[in-house]
């Protein structure tokens, strides 16, 4: 049989929250997968990396290209065979895909590999890790990344169930300067992991800050569905990343503006939210889920431009 | 009084618009029992619940025979017919004088389902008189999109303006974007050459479903709520007068829909582009090309005449911190070292040379230099990044000579 031919219909379905639970397995760490062969435009699939998760086993694929679209897909794989495909929103342009790194914006866990396809017109990169939000039930998290002058973010959380792969949580970017980006973090407490989702907004106003907030994706114990939480909170912090404060946005952003090369990806953002943290009416800064991103951002800024303070403080509930 | 195009009603016309107005306004409308006629977000679909909203207004306002009375035929000749709404008939006269304040001036455009708001003449004109006073525009392009912006006011009472952010950028403005993950470095957009804006709807106010009048939109239509569909439809009235009557263009370039430039760019390579402009104003006489499989990377010859080497992204190159390693310096330094004798390293870097010994008469020429790695100086490798940086702001500086190139 070919190893590409599913046993059941494609399946591309709506967003479903439906997080069966069963029974409880050891807890994965979120696995990167092995990659594989990704030049071979003639018409076959072309599978970009294979993703193990127990029994099951994803594979991140561009199919045979139809007109000028090659769908990007996650296949699910169980005992050698597909068993159901699920067809990501944004399909390549060619079969031919190279890696390359994802960084603090691109839009996905920092360090990982992306695939990527297309140039200006017509770039797609798309980039998959497992992830275990509870214990026994491991699935995909896909991001993909899109576009030339305005990037577009999305991410989907692939769960298996009953032979079928189901779109559990997704986020899609909208219009307007979006950024969005999925964070991958351990919730030691529950021996499982949780996504953080990054939504941003860089309105260009002039009295206006930029919107930069995060939410915890995960499934509690006891529930069915997975759930964003707005973050922090108490048992989750986030970490910001202060490089300034301004009396207005307007003089934030010609700061960012002055030294763009080394301060462009940081965000205006309302000072009030982070509860006397810091000074000003503004801040330039940037928020993250890890400790240790935060402290690599702070090093970073400080590398590209020494006269810059940047701070990283703890942001808890209530502050 | 808002307009209707066609008819409303049993046996009429029900064009999306003309029926998503007068649900609107049901909405609105109040009975004597203070209930509104329409219940139900509107759709622009004409339904049970809209006729027989019609028809509770028309027989509250003794506008039409309620259904089943008899009337005589010269009595029934006076009244609109039931369930039925033409564009003057007395119903939306009634209709329309019924409508709280907000809602007198409620408008849509035709073959679209949302309703909105007409926003201010002055602020039209300001925004058009805005664009026109942009001399880093280009002088056609300008002159079009201050006409799209008096177009879309004259047809639609929409205002269409540019955010600050959307207008023409030069190379330090675009390492902003660039830095926070879009796709086009400094050199490489479409905003660097004074052909392209990003001009939207910001300040629409919109009625919603459930007919109450939303907060000013933003430029993207993405903060009150707009589903996508309904914010094609804005974009597509948009563009039937950038596009048809006014020969603008949306960018081949995936991006947003607020864009709008003065050429077509279906073939155009951005790198490329930005590569002969870089080797067209080159202070250092440069020659400069793309990498064949990246045209986003770029490769210089370090103004030393010989092959192409890698220099990097034009963020990195911009930023100073081109990607420049040392074999490919050894490399290019060699190539000119053996085609010109007279060549010196130091002085083409500008480092400081040591006075060179006195050749003794009859003494052997000295054997040519062949360097290697480890003759490679931070200096200069400091210096080419510098120089390679001065490149980019020559282009910067030059941005009206930039083409489009396939």
């Amino acid at each position: 049989m070919d190893p590409g031919a599913p046993r059941r219909k494609d399946g591309h379905r709506k967003l479903a929250a439906v997080l069966a639970l069963g029974t409880a397995f050891a807890v994965q760490a979120m696995v990167i997968g092995a990659p594989v062969s990704t030049s071979r435009p003639n018409g076959k699939p072309v599978v970009l990396q294979k993703f193990p998760a127990g029994n099951d086993e994803f594979d991140l694929v561009i199919a045979a290209c139809r007109s000028k679209e090659c769908p990007v897909q996650v296949w699910l794989r169980q005992q050698g065979e597909t068993v159901d495909r699920f067809t990501l929103p944004v399909s390549a342009s060619t079969q031919r895909a190279k890696p390359e790194a994802v960084d603090a914006v691109w839009g996905a866990d920092i360090g990982l590999k992306s695939w990527a396809t297309g140039l200006e017109t017509n770039y797609v990169s798309t980039v998959g890790r497992t992830v275990t939000l509870v214990p026994g039930k491991t699935g995909l998290l896909v991001t993909q990344n899109s576009g030339f002058e305005h990037r577009k973010r999305g991410h989907v959380f692939l769960l298996p169930g009953e032979g079928k792969l189901v779109a559990a949580w997704s986020y899609q970017e909208g219009s307007g300067p979006t950024w969005s980006a999925t964070d991958v973090v351990p919730d030691n407490a529950k021996d499982v992991q949780e996504i953080v989702l990054f939504r941003g907004f860089r309105d260009p106003t002039d009295d206006s800050a930029e919107h930069l907030d995060a939410v915890r994706v995960g499934a509690e114990s006891s529930a069915a569905s997975l759930r964003e939480t707005p973050l922090p909170d108490r048992a989750h912090p986030l970490y910001l990343v202060h490089v300034g404060s301004y009396s207005s946005p307007i003089e934030a952003r010609q700061a960012r503006l002055a030294e763009g090369y080394c301060l462009g990806a940081y965000w205006v953002l309302d000072s009030v939210r982070f509860g006397g943290l810091v000074g000003g009416k503004v801040i330039l800064g940037n928020i993250y889920a890890r400790r240790e991103l935060a402290d690599a951002e702070a090093r970073s800024s400080k590398e590209c431009l020494p006269s810059v303070t940047a701070a990283v403080i703890p942001w808890t509930l209530g502050r | 009084m808002p307009v209707l195009k066609g008819s409303v009603g049993e046996g009429g016309a029900n064009a999306a618009h003309d029926v998503a107005l007068i649900q609107v306004m049901l909405r609105v409308v109040k009975n004597a029992k203070g209930a509104v006629y329409f219940n139900n977000a509107y759709t622009g679909t004409y339904d049970a619940a809209t006729k027989a909203a019609v028809i509770a207004f028309q027989t509250d306002q003794k506008l039409a025979s309620a259904p089943g009375a008899k009337l005589n035929p010269a009595a029934a000749a006076k009244l609109d017919k039931t369930g039925f709404i033409d564009k003057d008939s007395a119903t939306l006269k009634a209709l329309s004088q019924a409508l709280p304040a907000d809602y007198k001036e409620v408008l849509i455009i035709e073959g679209t389902k949302t309703v909105y708001l007409p926003m201010a003449e002055a602020s039209a004109k300001a925004s058009a008189a805005a664009i026109q006073a942009k001399a880093d525009l280009d002088p056609v392009f300008r002159g079009k999109v201050a006409h799209l912006v008096t177009e879309m006011y004259a047809k639609h009472k929409i205002v269409l303006s540019i955010p600050a952010d959307g207008w023409n950028r030069n190379f330090a403005a675009q390492a902003v974007p660039a830095k926070a993950g879009t796709g086009a470095n400094p050199g490489e957009s479409n905003h660097q050459y004074g052909k392209a804006v990003d001009i939207g709807f910001d300040g629409l106010r919109w009625v919603a479903g459930d007919g109450q009048i939303n907060k000013p939109d933003n430029f993207w239509l993405s903060k009150a709520g707009m589903p996508a569909d309904k914010q094609k439809a804005f974009w597509e009235a948009r563009n039937r007068i950038a596009f048809n009557a006014l020969g603008l263009f949306k960018t081949n370039k995936a991006g947003d829909l607020i864009h709008l430039q003065a050429y077509k760019d279906d073939h155009v390579s951005y790198g490329r582009s930005l590569a002969a402009l870089l080797q067209a104003v080159s202070p250092n006489g440069m020659k400069w090309s793309v990498d064949l499989a990246n045209p986003n990377q770029y490769r210089s010859d370090f103004g030393l005449g010989g092959a192409p080497y890698k220099a990097g992204s034009a963020l990195q190159i911009w930023g100073g911190q081109a990607t420049v390693s040392k074999p490919d310096l050894v490399k290019a330094l060699n190539a000119k070292l053996a085609v010109d004798k007279a060549f010196s390293v130091d002085k083409f870097f500008g480092v400081p040379m040591p006075v060179a010994p006195q050749a003794k008469p009859g003494a052997k020429p000295p054997a040519p230099i062949i360097l290697k790695d480890v003759d490679i100086k931070d200096a200069y490798l400091a210096t080419l990044k510098t120089r390679l940086k001065g490149e980019f702001q020559a282009a910067d500086q030059n941005r009206g000579k930039w083409k489009p190139l396939p």
